[in-house]
Formats: structure tokens, sequence, C-alpha cells
């Protein structure tokens, strides 16, 4: 009996380290056999056309404009990737993994660094735990091998590994995390645009088309991101002289909207805004609709996967959301990169896949700009990306390492299902359900 | 401190995990089952914050704050909560735990609330090593201090425990308040490690960190807790190597393997002697092998072979001249609609060793626990040394001079001979809780006193076996011994033993006889439950017999047991009337001839 | 007035949810004195495999959700047998089956996350239940009305299973004694088995049903549910089956109203410190001493 029960439970271990490893392997194949398309021309740029607001950054930008990549001689070049593939955050954390995967290997068959050029993100997994993040990077600082840092899906994992690494000196990029005080122009940056300007963009957009004399805010009340986006929403509503009936908490494992959503609709608001978190936002906009409600819901990209419409289905008619990538989005480079995870991993990308995808090209570029492996050259690499065309569109970066995109798309779902481009009036606002 | 490279993190984080699981220890070595470690971390976590951000404080004032907020926070949470039964003290601190997490969130102008706060690491590695050896050195002395002695009797059996005397309550609240101090330590520890506050940082996961370390590393000594954190923190590292995704899964199947197999964890003091209990149990099952540890095994007693040479009870003084020590007025008990003691009246003498008789179920061991206070009589009043003490708490009881022991035996397990007497010593201690970590004199000479007087009383009543062996290897027979050494050690004035022979051979239950009459020539009151008539006559003054709760017989045993009502109701059939007549026909003949 | 009926339907339906749960989750508590923290996995695990039912194996809906109740079930059984029932032998303690249960808790929430790849999965919409009744001004979806049904369904089913049925009397038994169980002739191991197919099976029927309300099956199914169905048991009182049940409407009506009268943002709060109260006011439970059923 008894070892039957430890051989069943070896069994399962067995199962597991299996179901990992045959994760990768598939996925590896399935790149493989992803049609070659193109090696567009370098999906980066370094422009040093773009305006330097600091002095040391001109300079660099100076040599930038020289060929970077010459100097980079064959080998493997490490960084250290922090994810977060158990507990709570998976969600976000596996897309993160599988979107710098692809990258990595995308980077290294395509020979995009060089002949012979090959780049490998260490990974670890955290879970989302302060405690053994530090140690995990610890372990990559005191590593000489890593060349760099990428780390974050959590504001308080940045938060609690930023001191060790702001001392150590290396350039570490925060890929998806949102806190405002992670960048810092020594050495931490961030390779993707924060919501919270789209967020004030789209009230502003909606305040202008719906002229509203009210409205009520929902937001996800333990998640910091959506509450700095409640705050962006809410200084619009206020300058724009906006009432604002009602805010109403929500929480990032709640199962059930029916409640607020009652709440909402029984304030009688002109418009509804939503920063929510994942699946909250899906069942918020299902069960406001369902329930009769007929004006305009103010969303977020927690509502843009492909996923949410196979939930949701009709029910997201008439909701807008400003969005820096989607799968559907027209841009060649969004479509090439859509292909290739969708063949890779079955299924179509997310703004979190994007993330991670876009970090490993920011990497990739930041290794070509410094032009040699270490890590006082790949921080001068980082610091020397100024601009960049990615599946986000443009990204510009500011003198701390902040990413900014030229333009906010804002999208609405089709009731064929998907995602078109809203163009900020009363009248493209495609009807709901209830109209 | 360069020596620990870049593992340095990993040990730092072990060191704050491992005051962590010694909180949980601190609590659960009483029996308290408390995940409310996490929330009193977080107070003295958001406390630091504000003391090192706000007010510059120097970090050794700020880690003794946590360890007075702490305490504070334990105390607390102890008023409240000390009353509940272990159970449902987790699930209250579960609560706890997902409350702070609310509060945390919505207290944002002192804990940044949602977006979190950053907090400046101030702690150096010397006081991380300083703290944790501060802590060791004091659980270390207070592994088998008063308060140690009394925790663990707490734990093993509370019911016991008060029965010795000992304030459970107080003992709870004391463990309650160390349990804080060392958690709010480990709270200030950690802030200033992971050097961001947020309302997930003290959270389920730390919660299920020091519950974890202390059952994988151990929850019978403090240095488990320790062996834990370290064994938890380091092994994900390791298997960081060979895994990328399966590592949290590994750290589940442990927790389940260490439960199957290593039940105690991994320090276990006990661990030996207990593998050498079971072999020998397997032994005596199987038929070979030596019968048990103590090396002696003792028959049930032949309750009608006859032997009437030992020393027989003074005959009685007339009752009514002497003053009861213990005097029962129509006491009344049920449990649901079951009458297990029915309108008893009874008193017995001072300084005489009084007998209650009757067959099994007749009510006897409930009376003994309404007397002693283990339960409540539904009416009736119970008078002890002159006081009404009906409805007292049963530690109030025992203060005044009323000890006991157990039907079936109730020795702390994990504590050796002299030990779970001196647990009986709890009331005369003068000790405090600084007395053994600072090892002052008077600690030292408050030990080896009652060491002393601990391995007198095992002479006393007769133990065979070594002092500082675990109690539960002794033989049953001895373990019963040592039951009544240490309700002797609270130095009573009435004893109350039930069924003290039980498993004894003959001259181990004459001996047990010889020894309650020495101890009422010292003033005690003995009463005593047995089915030992021959020890009830032989050493009795008086006796009551019952039968369903009721009061058949009382008076001079010999006469009690010759009542016919009695000779019927408890022997029933005719065979065992006979012979019992025959008892007392002899017991009164060789009584003659003594005199 | 119409938005409290309202907010009073949605807290009985939310309520009903963490009920069914409850049910399940006090049995195992009250017979076996398992605090199992690994319950809400049985949950997301009935959700997991009732949609692989229907999605790889094309099983019509209802049967697919019949296999995902008796998959959690079953994987509810697989659980006691391993890790709980070596330790039930050696003589138990709270401590052993808690952590035993945060183990299993690990296990089975990390394979959840592996085998849905932490994506959002969800059923064809056009084979859920959808549309709504309306009354006056009040709106009721299907599912909510499913899931009161449901619930009350089950505590009926449950309890004429625990009082009319033999097996039933042994659950009982097990739970007052498990020692004089076994003398007058119950097979405690039988018994137990039976316990944790049905606790888990319910557990899942309350994944299940969480799960085509909002059509979203994932890894996290499990975890609301694990919290308020513990909350529930203690409020409620787990010495019975309609203690469970009560104790989730008590905790769904609570929430919501309290929501919408009180204080929104420290709704947990006030939960979790009404089960602290109650703990203290009454440590078997609103309902627990009234009835005869199970045993504290």
């Amino acid at each position: 009996m008894t070892r039957i029960r430890l051989l069943v439970l070896a069994l399962a271990l067995a199962l597991v380290a299996a179901a990992c490893g045959d994760g990768d392997s598939e996925a590896t194949t399935a790149t493989t056999a992803a049609p070659a398309t193109t090696t567009t021309a370098a999906p980066t740029t370094t422009t040093a056309a773009q305006t330097t607001t600091t002095a040391a950054q001109t300079t660099t930008t100076t040599e930038a404009m020289e060929e970077p990549v010459a100097g980079l001689a064959p080998g493997n070049y490490q960084f250290g990737f922090t994810a977060v593939v158990s507990g709570a955050v998976a969600f976000a954390g596996v897309p993160h993994l599988q979107g710098l995967q692809l990258a990595e290997r995308e980077i290294n068959e395509t020979g995009y660094l060089g002949d012979g050029v090959t780049i490998e993100f260490l990974v670890e997994d955290a879970g989302g735990d302060q405690a053994a993040a530090i140690a995990i990077n610890d372990a990559y600082i005191a590593n000489d091998d890593v060349l760099a840092l990428v780390c974050c899906a959590l504001s308080s994992v940045a938060g609690a590994i930023q001191p060790n690494i702001v001392e150590a000196g290396l350039a570490w990029v925060d890929h998806a995390a949102i806190a405002p005080t992670i960048t810092d122009p020594d050495n931490a940056f961030r390779s993707f645009p924060l919501s919270q300007p789209s967020t004030a963009a789209i009230a502003e957009a909606a305040v202008a088309a719906f002229a509203p004399d009210n409205a009520v805010v929902v937001v996800t009340a333990d998640n910091d991101g959506l509450v700095s986006d409640r705050d962006a929403t809410l200084g619009v509503l206020d300058s724009s002289g906006i009432e604002v009936l009602g805010v109403i908490d929500t929480f990032a494992d709640d199962t059930d909207m029916s409640g607020p959503a009652t709440e909402a609709i029984s304030m009688g608001a002109d418009v509804i805004f939503l920063a929510q978190l994942g699946n909250t936002e899906v069942l918020m906009v299902q069960e406001l609709r369902d329930r009769g409600y007929a004006g305009p819901i103010v969303g977020n990209l927690a509502i843009a996967t492909a996923e949410t419409w196979e939930q949701a289905g009709d029910t997201l008619l008439g909701t807008v959301l400003p969005i820096a990538f989607f799968a559907g989005k027209g841009d060649p480079m969004v479509q090439d990169f859509a292909a290739k995870y969708e063949a890779a991993y079955d299924t179509v990308p997310d703004i979190f896949a994007a993330q991670g995808w876009q970090v490993a090209w920011f990497m990739a570029q930041a290794l070509k700009n410094g032009g040699e492996g270490t890590r006082e050259a790949v921080l001068e690499g980082v610091r020397q990306i100024q601009t960049m065309e990615t599946v986000f569109g443009t990204l510009t970066w500011d003198a701390r390492g902040e990413a900014t995109i030229d333009a906010w798309t804002f999208v609405q779902w089709s009731p064929d299902g998907e995602l078109v481009i809203w163009d900020g009036s009363a009248e493209g606002l495609l009807p709901n359900i209830n109209q | 401190m360069a020596f620990l490279g870049h593992y340095a993190s990993t040990v730092e984080f072990s060191i704050a995990f491992a005051l962590f699981a010694i909180a949980t220890y601190s609590a659960l070595r009483g029996g308290i089952l408390s995940l409310a470690g996490t929330p009193m971390a977080a107070v003295t976590g958001f406390v630091s914050l504000a003391l090192v951000e706000d007010h510059n404080v120097p970090i050794e004032l700020v880690l003794v704050a946590g360890v007075v907020v702490g305490l504070l926070s334990g105390l607390l949470v102890s008023i409240p909560l000390a009353r509940l039964e272990s159970h449902w003290v987790a699930l209250a601190t579960i609560a706890l735990v997902l409350m702070a997490r609310v509060v945390v969130l919505n207290l944002d102008s002192v804990t940044g609330g949602v977006d979190g706060a950053p907090i400046t690491r101030m702690v150096e590695q010397w006081h991380l090593f300083t703290a944790l050896g501060a802590v060791m050195w004091v659980m270390a002395r207070h592994s088998r201090s008063r308060l140690g002695l009394a925790a663990e009797a707490v734990r093993s059996h509370p019911d016991v425990a008060a029965s010795l005397a000992i304030d459970v309550y107080g003992t709870r609240r004391s463990l309650w308040m160390l349990s804080g101090a060392i958690a709010g330590l480990a709270g200030v520890v950690y802030a200033s490690l992971v050097q961001f506050l947020s309302p997930d940082t003290f959270y389920v996961n730390i919660a299920f960190v020091m519950l974890a370390a202390v059952v994988l590393g151990g929850n019978r000594h403090w240095f488990g807790g320790i062996v834990g954190a370290f064994v938890f923190t380091i092994l994900p590292e390791i298997l960081r190597r060979f895994l990328t995704q399966g590592e949290t899964i590994v750290n589940g199947v442990l927790l389940i393997l260490i439960m199957i197999y290593l039940p105690r964890g991994l320090v276990d003091p006990t661990r030996k002697v207990r593998r050498e209990l079971k072999k020998q149990a397997t032994n005596i099952h199987s038929g070979h092998g030596e019968p048990s540890a103590g090396g002696e095994q003792e028959g049930e007693a032949d309750l009608w072979s006859l032997n009437l040479t030992g020393r027989t009870a003074p005959e009685a003084e007339p009752t009514r001249d002497r003053p009861a020590a213990l005097s029962v007025e129509g006491i009344r008990k049920t449990y649901g609609g079951l009458v297990a003691i029915s309108d008893l009246t009874f008193t017995v003498p001072e300084g005489s060793v009084f007998g209650i008789v009757g067959p099994n179920g007749a009510g006897k061991s409930t009376l003994l626990s309404v007397m002693s206070g283990g339960d409540e009589s539904d009416r009736g009043k119970i008078r002890i040394l002159g006081q009404d003490m009906t409805g007292w708490k049963q530690t109030d009881i025992a203060r005044e001079g009323v000890a006991r022991t157990y039907q079936t035996v109730q020795l702390f397990d994990d504590l050796t001979v002299v030990e779970n007497i001196m647990v009986g010593f709890d009331r005369e201690r003068r000790t405090n809780f600084w007395d053994p970590v600072f090892m002052t004199p008077r600690d030292r000479r408050e030990r080896a006193d009652l060491a002393e007087r601990a391995r007198a009383l095992m002479d006393l009543v007769g133990v065979i076996g070594q002092p500082d062996q675990y109690a539960a290897t002794l033989s049953y027979a001895n373990q019963r011994r040592v039951e009544i050494a240490r309700a002797l050690a609270m130095e009573p004035s009435v004893l109350l033993l039930d069924e003290p022979t039980a498993g004894m051979h003959k001259l181990g239950s004459q001996a047990i006889g010889e020894l309650m009459l020495s101890l009422t020539d010292r003033g005690l009151t003995v009463v005593v439950i047995e089915h030992n008539l021959e020890l009830v006559l032989n050493y009795c003054e008086q006796a009551i017999v019952m039968d369903f709760g009721r009061l058949l017989a009382q008076g001079a045993p010999a006469d009690c047991l010759s009542d016919p009502t009695v000779i019927e109701a408890y022997f029933g059939r005719k065979a065992d009337a006979a012979r019992i007549e025959s008892l007392v026909k002899l017991r009164q003949h060789s009584g003659g001839q003594q005199r | 007035m119409t938005l409290f009926l309202q907010q009073t339907i949605n807290g009985l339906a939310v309520g009903s949810s963490y009920a069914i749960f409850a049910m399940g989750f006090g049995l195992v508590f009250a017979t076996m004195g398992i605090l199992n923290v690994a319950h809400g996995t049985y949950a997301t695990w009935g959700a997991i495999l009732a949609l692989a039912a229907f999605d790889s194996l094309g099983v019509p809906l209802v049967p697919a959700l019949a296999i995902g109740m008796a998959g959690g079930g079953l994987l509810g059984v697989l659980v006691d047998q391993l890790g709980f029932e070596p330790i039930r032998r050696r003589g138990g303690g709270l401590l052993g089956p808690i952590i035993t249960s945060i183990g299993f808790w690990i296990i089975l929430g990390q394979l959840a996350i592996i085998a849905t790849g932490a994506r959002i999965k969800t059923f064809p919409r056009e084979a859920l239940p959808r549309g709504f009744v309306r009354i006056g001004d009040l709106v009721i979806p299907y599912h909510q009305i499913i899931t009161f049904a449901v619930a009350l369904l089950l505590l009926l089913i449950l309890y004429l299973f625990m009082m009319r049925t033999n097996i039933g009397a042994q659950m009982r038994a097990v739970g007052w004694d498990p020692d004089s169980a076994k003398i007058s002739g119950v097979n405690p191991r039988r018994v137990v088995i039976v316990i944790s197919f049905i606790a888990a099976a319910t557990a899942s029927v309350a994944g299940i049903l969480s799960s085509i309300s909002t059509n979203n099956v994932s890894f996290t199914v499990g975890e609301g549910l694990l919290l308020k169905g513990f909350a529930a048991v203690i409020i409620g009182g787990f010495g019975d089956l309609r203690g469970a049940y009560v104790g989730g409407i008590l905790i769904g009506l609570a929430e919501v109203l309290g929501a919408q009268y009180i204080s929104n943002s420290f709704r947990d709060f006030i939960t979790f410190g009404l089960l602290i109260v109650v703990l203290l006011a009454r440590p078997k439970g609103l309902m627990g001493d009234r009835i005869v059923g199970l045993r504290a």
C-alpha cells in the first residue's frame, strides 16, 4: 500500500515534469514548422533623429548612428528573466514567457544579431513572491554571464528587487509591471507603454463623444495599475466637470459581478467606466448588458483578448477601449507575430504575449547597440534605444526610461467578433444589444 | 558579508522565515494552531515603515519596537482567541490573515494602499544573526522551563494541566505574547529584506511558509522550524537548476510525503524512543522479545486471591467528630438524557482513605470529575476543606489543594519522568519569564531543587525507571505511579485517585495501599475509585458503593460490601455474592487477629 | 425597493453557489475533521473536466457536466486515499490533514495552470442557457435561477441521503464516533470514500455552475469559492448540511447587500469579521447546536 502510494506520487511528479518539458518541445517544433514569413528588415531601428532631452544621451546617440552591430562577437549572450508561471498571476506570466521564448527562438534562428550570435533568457519562476524574486535576481546579479535583467509582472515584486539591482548597476528592463517608481535613468527601463495616458485619452474622447452629465467608475480595488487607471479617469471627469455618481470597488478574485452591476445600473449613469482586471471586467460588461444597461461602456485591454469574445459574445458590443496591441491589427509586424504565436501555441496572442515578445526584441536591440557582451555595454545599449517599431506601434523612450506610444488606438468589438477601430465619435459606436 | 556569496539573500530570507516558523512553534507548543503571526508581522512591518522612512529611527530601536508591538498585538489577539479551542483558533486566525489585507488596502495613508510602499533596507546581516541567535537562546532556555513544561502540559492535555493548578488561559496568553513578539520581530526583519511592502507582502504566502516550515522541520522542538525554514527556502533554489515550472509542485509533494512518512518532521527529539517502542510493540504482538521498556509487566490483579497480610486501615474514629475534607450534597449530573449521577450525598472525613466502588458505568469517574472541577454538576453542592467550591474552575479547585489521577493514564508523552512530575510543582514555582533567559541563580536553584524533589517522589511512589527516560516508555503500571507522583507534587490536601492499581500485580497494589495510608498519616485525605475490593477492604476507612449514578450503600467497607442490595446490584450472580461474603468474613477475621 | 429586491436576488444566487460548495466542504470537516484546503481545486477540476469532455470528446453538454462532476468526485477520493488515509490511520489531528491538503492544493492548482495554459477557456456560448426572466423591473438571469434551484435540490437530496439511507446513517455514525461506528459493523473506509466522493462532486457542481454562469473555465474557479465556502461553513455550522446551506446564503446576502449599502472596499473584512464573531459567540455555528445531524 505504502509503496503504491509512493509510486503514484512519483508518477504524478513525472507527469508534471513531462507536461512541462512537453510544452516546450511542442512549441519548438511548431515554430520551426511555422511559415518563415520574411525576416522583415530589422523590426527595430535605432534612430538618432529623435530629439534627445539630456546631454548624456546626445553623445551616445551620436555613437549609435555609426554601425553598432559590428562589434558583437559570436557566442551565446545571457539575460536573466524572472517568470511568473505559478500562482494567481500565471494568467499573465504564462503568455509573457511564451512570447519571450518565441522571440528568443526567432532572433536566434534568423541570425538577427549576426552569425553565431545567440541570446538566451535564463528563466526562473518566482510565482509572484517577493522573497523568491529577490533570491532569483541576486543569483542573476552574482552570475557574471548574465548581462541584464528582465523582470516583473507585479509592481510589488518590482519594488522588492529594485534596490539590489540599482546597487549592482546592471540594466533592468521591466516588461509588465506598472508602478511609476520603477524607471530610473541610471539603469531601470520599461519596454512597454504604460496604460494611464491611454486611459486618460479615451476618457477625454468619451467625454467629447457622448457628452455625459454623469458617470460611474468601477475598479479592481486591489490592483495598483487599475487603481491608477481609475485615478486617471477620475481626473479627466473632474476637469471636464462631469459628476461622478459613484466609484464601485471590486476585487481581483471575485467570481460574480451581479451585485456591482446592479449597483452601477441603479445609479443611472450616462457612461460607465471600467478599470478592472481580466475576467472580472468581462463579467461586468456581460452583467451590465444582460441587465439592460444601454449606455456606452469604456473599458480596458482586459476585454480585448480572443477568449473574451468566446466568453461574452455580443454583450461586448458598445464598449470602447484603448489598446496598444491587438492581434487583429493590420500592422504587418503584428500580423507576423500573431501568426507565429498561433502556430507555436495554438492560441491568439494577447497583450501579455506581446509584452513578452516585445521585451525580447528590446533586449536584442540593446545588445546589438552595445556591441559587446558586457553589462556596461548592454546598459549603454539600452540607453541608446530612443524609438522602436514594435507590435505596440512606434514607441519612444524619454529620459527616465519610460516608453510612450505615438498614438493609442481606440477599438470596439464588431458583431462578427473582430476588434475594429472606434473613431472617437458617438456615431461611430456600434449599437449594443439593448439598443 | 561576503562569505555567503550569492546565496546571501537566500540565507537572509531563511532567517526571516525561521523567525516566522519559531513564532508559529511558540504558539503551537501550547496547542494553539495559529496563523496570526502573519497579520502581527504586517502590523510591525508597517510600523517599521513609518519609523524608518518618516522618523529615521535607528534600526536597532525599530527591531525592539517590533518585538514590543508584536507582543502587544499577541496580547490583544489572545483576549478573544485564547478562549477558543485549537481547531477554532486555526479558523479564526485564517480569517485574521484575510482581514488584515483589507485593512492594509484601505489604510493607504499609512500603508501605501494598493500601490505599496518602498522601505529602505536597514538591517545588516549581523542584525539578522543576532536576532535569530537571541530568539534561539530564549527558545532553548524555555524548552524545559516553567513556561515550557506548562505549555507542554496545556498542549497535550489541557484538562490535566488545569487539574495540576496550571493556569491554562494564562499559559496560552503567555505563548500568544511570545509568539507575537517573535512574529513582530520577523515582520520588521522581513519588511527590511523585501524593501517593498504591498498588501500581498504579509499574506497567504507567509502564512503558508510559517506553517509548512514548522511541519516540515518538526513541531516538537524549537529547532525544527529553523530547519524547515532553511529547507523551504533553499530547496527551490536547488530545484530551479532542474525544473522551470515544476518546483512548486515539488513543494506540494514534499509536504505530503513529510506528513505521511515523517509526521513529526525532520527534527524529532523522541524519534529514537518511539521507534524502539514500536519495535517492542511489534515484538510483543508477535509473541517474543522483552515485554516493555520498564522491564516490568504486571498482570491484572486477581480480585479474589486473598492476601490479607497487609497493613489495615486504622479503625474509624467516630466520623462526626472529625471535620469533613470533602462533602457532596445532592449532586446530579446528566449528559443529554443520560443520568450519570443522581442526587448523591456523602462526606469524606479528613485524613482518611475513602473508597468509591461500583460496576463499570456506575458514574464513579464522572463523580471524580465533578469533584475536581473537570465537569460541572447540574445541581447540588460540593464542599472541599470547608469551602463551597460548587461551580469553581478546575484550576482554582486544584490551587486549593485538590489533586487527581485518571482512569486512563494522562501523562505528557514528550516529557521525561522527572519533567512530568515537575509539572505538578507549577503552583509553587516563583520564576518568571526572564529568569531562565538570564540564567538567574534563582532559576538554577529552583530547577535543581524541584528535580531533586521529583526524584524523591519517584522513590516514594515506587516508580521503577530512570528519571530522564520518556514517560511513554514506562510500563503501564509505572506510568500510573508517575501520575500519582505528579499529583503529589502539588502537595495536595485531597487526593483523588481513579483506579490507581489497574494493571498492577498484587504486591504493587498493596504498595499503593500502603502509600495511601502513609499519606493519610501526613494529613492527606485520599479518595480512591477501586475495582480491587481487597484493597478497599484493607485500606479504606469508609466507602460508598454506586450503581447507575445512585448511592447503594455507604459506611465502613465491610458493611457496605455485605449490604444485600450491593451484593445484588453489584455482583448480580449468587456465586459472586457468596464469594464476597466469604471475603468480608475473612477480612473481619484477619483484622481481628491483627488486633 | 426594486434595487433592494434585485440585490437580494443577486445575494441569494451568489450565496447558493457558496452554499453548494460549503455543503461538501462542511461534510468532510464534520465527519472526518479535515479542513481541506484543496477542496477549491475540485471545483476547478470539475469545470475543466466537464469542458474537456464537451470539447475533446464531443459529449453533449449535460452528460459532459455529469462527467465533470464525477471526475471531480473521483479526484476527491484519490486525494483522500493517497493523502488523508495514511494520516487518518495514524490518528490524525488537525494539523496533519491541513498540511497535506495544502500540498494537494499546490499540486492540483499548478496542474490546472498547466492544463489550461493559464488561460480562460470557454464553452461555446450557444451551448449555455442564456436569457433572463423579467418580473416588473426585476431581471433574473437563467443562470441565477439554475444555481439557486440546484443548491436547494442538492440540499434536499443530500439531506435525504444522510437521513434516509443506510450509508447515510453510517456516515453520520462515523461523524459521531469513528471507533464506535467500526464496532457496530460500519466499514469506515468505505464510508470515507463515499463521503470524499460526494463532497468533491458537490464542489465540482459549484465549480461547474460558476463556470457556466460566467462562461469562464480557468484555474482560478475554485479559489474564490474556497474562502467563501470556508466562511459559510463556520458561520452556518458544519455539523449539519442545512447549516452550511444557510451559512452560504447568509454570506452571499451579506456580501452583496453589504457592498450595496455599507461599504464595498471592506466587504471581505465584514465577511471574515462575521466569521470571528460567530466563532466566539457560537463556536458550533449559528445552526450548530440545534439540529440533529452530524456532530461538530
